[in-house]
């Protein structure tokens, strides 16, 4: 397995297909909620927001640069060939200095010594002297990554088991609360620990782990929805009209249940992200080749303290990561507002 | 009622069976027993070192139980004799052992790190709870006004920091500049509170963010139900509306995010304690990490799962004190 | 309501009163009614253990060298050349030859010298230190069951050399227990003050070994009475927890993961005193002024645990530790910076402050080890020579270190007897066209590995110490890649890293040697081949060299000796078994209430010569620490007129 994916792993046409497949997968859900009545009400209620269609453009934005990240196109570098992905070649030209520069500077952070700075950098560059746009734009893709893949793994199971547990009760119920109190009965952080020295450090091991321990939350929080919702009098009359049991899932829990759903996954996604930096603080992220905000932000603790002060690092990593947690959460507001049932009659 | 609260009593124990089995699957994988052998006792340990110091910790028994296909499976003891039986029945008697890296007692380890940990961690849930609860409850008040939108985005603001840039802020603003708290440091007695200030108010301010837009929500939903609508119909002031109904409804989501922070407790103090060299259970878990201590680890993760696993048990009796329509059986 | 706003008013006044950011209990008196001088300063992490003959990591050391006297100790004024003077020892050792090709060191100890006081003596009073001590602590170290975190590389450096030692332990093994009653030949007791050690081939080091807690004397009542059992119900601590020995200091008490209090051993009875000569240099600082007065100076020492730099620093700032960077590696760079100018020297800020710098070059060579068992790099020279040709360390040192560290051109560091600094070693001076040519000869033309046609991969182990090992391992993927190579770091912890890289579980490995004595035999000990696994991790074997390294061995410090190590460095060069990376050279930051604090290269914090003023240190920190209640007062203004609005729109509705 790991020879395979070592023969394929810097084949760009794999690489490509890949980014594609998962372009397809969600484009696919997309589609499937857009063919839903619900989300199609709840789609018209959206788009007479201003904000919201701002926020909606803001997250298309990082989306689009994730793809860009994404995808590469193999060029011949000297013997080699190598894979630049879209970002890559849009800062080819970009040079690097010689450590930290403050954005537009003409001269590079003196630590012994200052020395002319080459070309513009709009945010600066880092102390290895590589241009920080550069990198909090690649780090946009390890963030949709972490917060989508984890979504990904999370979502499904979370959803299925707290509906089925909360709806039929009975065994059904035992067997999935007892899967999730046990899971959840470890410590998240220790989980967290476990899984990732087990599968070592990387990107989709952590969404992997971090998936694990998700899913429990948001199936704990289905379910809970789901049992209030199964005793309702609009649920009992459907059960008593003899509507089959898969339509009143679809028709009555699965829309009174969905506003949970988007709810986690908005609080989620920046929470995700966050969980990203403190476990590479305990020494087990991502890898070094791969560039997040949490591994900047983390990195500016000790530029912060320098004299004079490194802030440009600090500030487009948290820029970027507060922007996309903000467009997040208003969006996820405003759909929370649109597909709510309970909400839309005020 | 009472028949209830002894099922879900009992409902407890395969639950502790399936966290040990989950736990011990987990630590045993991760690294093998030889290898902390090993690493213990330095020096070149001859073979027979490294097995008197596996037999010494348990780690020679057979793994799961002594059945014939086990690589150390020995005939002459019964079915039961494996490290995951002696391991359920050690933490069962809450007995941990000694730990891997320094050969101490686990058991006085804990017990030294309880109270800290209590210390920080006890003020800081009340607290939060306290906080959280009426803000969201002031938000939802004043729905539609500057506070809910500019308490929404000073919520969004918070969430969006991560832990250490509040623990490095607060140290540096309450400790540094403004010199109130001390930024390190710990001792006992009444002594403590002027150490424990400081770690309280940055877990309450982490916490709030997510806890106050979560609630908001919950609140916000149970406004717009009929029943709201009804108590208000009956001219009943918002006031009373708020704080009988509102939050009387409420409290179902609001106890189970409650219960599924309290892992947290113990654990979510980890970086805190770390920073403010508070001797307590988080600290010792950071410890364990670094050292790769997997007894230790093992005895913090079962642990905070016994402190879990009750706190589900109080939640579950709660909600039918709460909210009378929801039956679990 | 009103309720409310009283209790909030009480609890509030009464936050105000209680303000302060002392981080200590309160401190003790005297006996005499004067409070007692205490040091603080902090430590990394807790010790690992306390037991004299294991210890071996830097944190642990730092505490016991002040618990454990040896034999001899490193006299604190003269550093160039470092000098030796008695500690325990009456005198220095009198050498002889044997017949045999052998030598005999004969050790007097001083008389009427008193162990702490303890428990584990009759009568809780400590009793005279003989030879038996002596004799029965080196018998420890040949014992194969004492329980020990880190391996020193004693026995394996005396089994060679103490005649019988082998026997000892081989016999201990056999056993499953050490018999202590078996008598090792090397080692004889001529009477109540005198031993000798019997070596097999001249070793002129072992006087440093002397000055190191391996040789100081254990009382045999500790070993038995702290052995981790219960005793009537009470139970015993390990003695790697609670040593007992015979230096200045005793340890008080332990809090796991807190603090660590050593107080001033009562038997000490101020035997030592402060040097009344020493170097030129520290004439001139004017470092002699408390010549001649009894030692210690310092009642208490709190050794407080930080496992973060951050903390660390600000109660250096806030004046609450006395000094700080005596843990030079593990204090952040980045603390550095906001200290230390680009210049070298201290910032202004710091200056006003009366905050003294020190900045001390530690016997310690860095370096990245490649696996010499390794099918790829362990056997292509010429692919290690061109990594080695290939990396830049200055840069690195400018970026990560602010240019503190000395770059390593061999594995000795300076201060060392044979180190050069206008040394130049031919496969570390930066030469891209040099490096891509070396990469052709090893097979690897640009980079690429003929059996797959892609860029040769490698497995590189780095230490995972937050961020910035994130950035450091991107440098350094950056440099070899300038060759083609790409590196897949892996960041793992330092404790992972010791048993893999001692397992031989690695390709390429970050890693250090700190020297344990000022000799180039220790340095050159790690690529011995007898010392494979635990020392020598990268398995390096070459005879030719080793038959250098025995010669350089018993020889004193001569040109002869300096032409073998010159042949020894030059195979080394060669071979490449080591990137050579940079000699450990930090700063450490002492308060102006402190006195002669001054770092040592290679013994650790001898804090018996260490005075603070403490009137003063009450002064400043009573002066830095002064609350400033504008700022929470205008915050209260501030949230209150926040709260008006609501207020009004509440009547509204």
């Amino acid at each position: 397995m790991q020879m395979l994916w070592d023969q394929f792993s810097d084949n760009a046409l794999f690489i490509n297909g890949l980014t594609l497949l998962v372009a397809a997968f969600f484009g696919t859900i997309i589609l499937f909620l857009s063919k839903q009545e619900f989300m199609q009400e709840a789609w018209r209620r959206l788009r007479q927001n201003t904000s919201t269609m701002i926020c909606l453009g803001i997250i298309g934005v990082y989306v689009a640069i994730a793809f860009a990240d994404s995808v590469v196109i193999p060029i011949k570098d000297g013997v080699a060939i190598r894979n630049y992905t879209l970002i890559d070649l849009a800062f080819k030209n970009s040079p690097e200095e010689e450590g930290y520069s403050a954005p537009f500077a003409k001269q590079t952070y003196k630590l012994r010594g200052a020395k002319p700075v080459v070309g513009v950098h709009l945010l600066g560059t880092n102390v290895l002297g590589k241009d920080v746009l550069r990198e909090t734009l690649k780090a946009s893709r390890t963030a949709i990554i972490v917060g989508g893949l984890t979504c990904m793994i999370a979502i499904p199971i979370g959803l299925v088991l707290g509906i089925l547990a909360g709806f039929f009760g009975g065994w059904v119920d035992d067997a999935v609360q007892y899967t999730y109190s046990v899971v959840y009965s470890i410590p998240e952080i220790l989980l967290l620990v476990a899984l990732l020295l087990v599968l070592g450090p990387g990107l989709p091991q952590l969404c992997l782990a971090l998936g694990a321990a998700t899913w429990v939350n948001l199936c704990r929080q289905i379910r809970a929805e789901t049992i209030k919702h199964r005793d309702r009098d609009y649920v009992l009359a459907a059960r008593s009209l003899g509507v089959p049991t898969t339509q009143i899932i679809f028709r009555h829990i699965l829309p009174n249940v969905m506003h949970i759903v988007v709810i986690m996954f908005t609080l989620r996604f920046s929470s995700l992200i966050l969980s990203e930096s403190i476990l590479s603080y305990i020494g087990i992220g991502v890898g070094v080749d791969t560039a997040s905000w949490g591994q900047m932000i983390n990195g500016a603790r000790t530029e912060l303290a320098r004299e004079p002060i490194v802030w440009w690092v600090f500030l487009s990593a948290s820029g970027a990561l507060f922007v996309l947690v903000l467009a997040f959460n208003v969006f996820g507001d405003a759909v929370r507002d649109a597909l709510d049932p309970k909400l839309r009659t005020r | 009622m009472l028949l209830y609260i002894v099922r879900r009593v009992l409902y407890t124990l395969p639950i502790i069976f399936g966290v040990m089995l989950l736990t011990f699957i987990l630590f045993f994988t991760v690294a093998s027993p030889e290898n902390i052998a090993k690493r213990q006792l330095g020096k070149n340990p001859t073979p027979e070192l490294v097995q008197n110091w596996l037999h010494n910790h348990g780690y020679d028994k057979p793994q799961l139980l002594n059945l014939p296909f086990d690589a150390k499976y020995d005939p002459k003891q019964p079915w039961y004799y494996s490290q995951f039986t002696s391991h359920m029945q050690a933490t069962l008697l809450f007995q941990f052992g000694i730990s891997d890296t320094t050969g101490e007692d686990i058991g006085t380890r804990l017990a030294q790190g309880a109270l800290p940990s209590a210390l920080i961690t006890l003020p800081a849930f009340v607290a939060t709870l306290l906080i959280t609860v009426s803000l969201s409850l002031g938000i939802a008040f004043y729905r539609g006004s500057y506070l809910d939108w500019g308490g929404t985005f000073i919520c969004i603001v918070l969430m969006s920091a991560p832990i250490m840039g509040y623990i490095i802020a607060g140290q540096w603003l309450l400790g540094l500049v403004l010199r109130y708290f001390p930024v390190f440091g710990f001792a006992s007695g009444f002594d403590s509170l002027r150490f424990v200030l400081l770690p309280v108010l940055i877990g309450v301010i982490v916490a709030l963010g997510d806890s106050v837009r979560f609630y908001r929500t919950i609140m916000l939903d149970e406004i717009g139900q009929d029943y709201t609508r009804t108590a208000r119909a009956k001219g009943l002031s918002e006031q009373i509306v708020l704080f009988k109904h509102v939050l009387k409804n409420a409290l179902i989501p609001i106890l189970t995010k409650v219960v599924a922070d309290l892992p947290l407790l113990i654990l979510g103090s980890l970086l805190l304690e770390n920073f403010f060299g508070i001797p307590g259970l988080g600290n010792l878990t950071i410890v364990a990490i670094t050292e790769l201590d997997f007894s230790l680890l093992r005895a913090l993760v079962f642990l905070g799962s016994i402190l879990y696993i009750i706190g589900l048990l109080l939640t579950d009796i709660s909600y039918t004190l709460v909210d009378p329509r929801v039956r679990l059986d | 309501m009103k309720h409310a706003t009283s209790i909030l008013l009480t609890s509030f006044l009464l936050f105000l009163s209680g303000c302060s950011n002392y981080p200590y209990p309160k401190v003790e008196l005297k006996a005499n009614g004067t409070p007692k001088t205490i040091w603080y300063q902090t430590l990394q992490e807790d010790p690992r253990s306390l037991d004299p003959q294991v210890t071996y990591d830097s944190v642990s050391q730092e505490v016991l060298f002040n618990i454990d006297e040896s034999l001899y100790q490193y006299h604190y004024l003269k550093r160039k050349p470092f000098v030796l003077i008695p500690a325990l020892g009456d005198g220095m050792p009198v050498r002889t030859r044997d017949a045999d090709g052998g030598e005999t060191y004969t050790l007097k100890i001083k008389k009427n010298i008193l162990f702490q006081n303890d428990p584990c003596f009759v009568g809780g009073r400590g009793r005279e230190v003989t030879s038996d001590d002596f004799i029965y602590a080196i018998k420890r170290i040949a014992d194969p069951f004492i329980k020990a975190p880190t391996s020193p590389p004693v026995y394996e450096t005396f089994a060679e050399l103490i005649m019988g030692f082998t026997d000892f332990y081989k016999i201990a093994q056999q056993a499953g227990k050490a018999n202590y009653s078996k008598p090792v030949l090397g080692l004889e007791k001529v009477d109540r003050y005198t031993f000798k050690i019997h070596l097999k081939k001249v070793y002129p080091q072992l006087k440093y070994w002397l000055a190191m807690p391996f040789f100081s004397p254990v009382p045999i009542e500790a070993i038995t009475y702290y052995d981790g059992q219960l005793h009537d119900g009470e139970r015993h601590e390990q003695f790697m927890f609670h040593p007992v020995g015979a230096g200045a200091y005793r340890l008080k008490s332990w809090e796991r993961n807190q603090r660590l209090i050593l107080v001033r051993n009562e038997n000490y009875n101020r035997r030592d005193h402060y040097p009344t000569d020493g170097d030129q240099i520290y004439r001139k600082q004017g470092l002699l002024k408390d010549a001649g007065k009894p030692l210690p100076f310092v009642d208490e020492a709190y050794f407080t645990i930080t496992r973060e730099a951050i903390p660390m620093w600000t109660l250096f700032r806030q004046g609450y530790i006395d000094a700080i960077g005596h843990m030079g590696k593990r204090l952040g760079t980045e603390n550095m910076a906001m200290a230390v100018a680009s210049d070298g020297n201290l910032s202004p800020e710091f200056e006003k402050a009366g905050v003294r710098l020190d900045k001390i070059t530690k016997l310690s060579t860095d370096y990245i080890a490649f696996n010499m068992r390794d099918p790829i790099v362990g056997k292509n020279k010429k692919l290690r020579q061109a990594m080695s040709t290939v990396y830049n360390f200055d840069r690195f040192n400018d970026y990560f270190f602010f240019g503190t560290k000395v770059k390593a051109q061999t594995p000795v560091p300076p201060g060392i007897f044979s180190y050069d600094p206008n040394y130049q070693n031919p496969f570390r001076t930066q030469d891209l066209v040099k490096a891509k040519q070396l990469m052709k000869e090893a097979g690897y033309e640009d980079g690429i590995d003929p059996k797959t046609g892609k860029p040769l991969a490698l497995d590189f182990l780095y230490i995972a110490k937050g961020a910035e090992s994130q950035r450091e391992g991107q440098y350094i993927t950056d440099q070899f890649r300038k060759i083609g190579i790409n590196l897949n770091v892996k960041l793992i912890t330092w404790s992972e890293m010791q048993t893999s890289v001692k397992q031989g579980r690695y390709q390429i490995s970050r890693y250090g040697w700190v020297g344990d004595y000022p000799d180039p035999e220790n340095f050159f000990f790690v690529f011995y081949s007898k010392s494979s696994g635990d020392t020598n991790i990268t398995r390096y074997a070459n005879p030719e060299f080793d038959k250098l390294f025995v010669q350089m061995q018993s020889m004193e410090d001569t040109p002869e000796r300096l032409a073998v190590i010159n042949k020894m460095r030059d195979i080394l060069n060669e071979d490449c078994p080591w990137l050579y990376t940079f000699h450990e050279a930090f700063y450490a930051m002492n308060q102006g209430w402190t006195e002669h604090v001054l770092l040592h290269p290679v013994s650790y914090d001898m804090l018996k010569y260490y005075k603070v003023d403490p009137i003063l240190r009450a002064k400043k920190q009573a002066e830095w620490n002064q609350p400033n209640y504008i700022f929470l007062i205008a915050f209260a203004g501030l949230l209150s007129v926040a709260i008006v609005p609501l207020v009004l729109l509440r009547r509204k509705s």
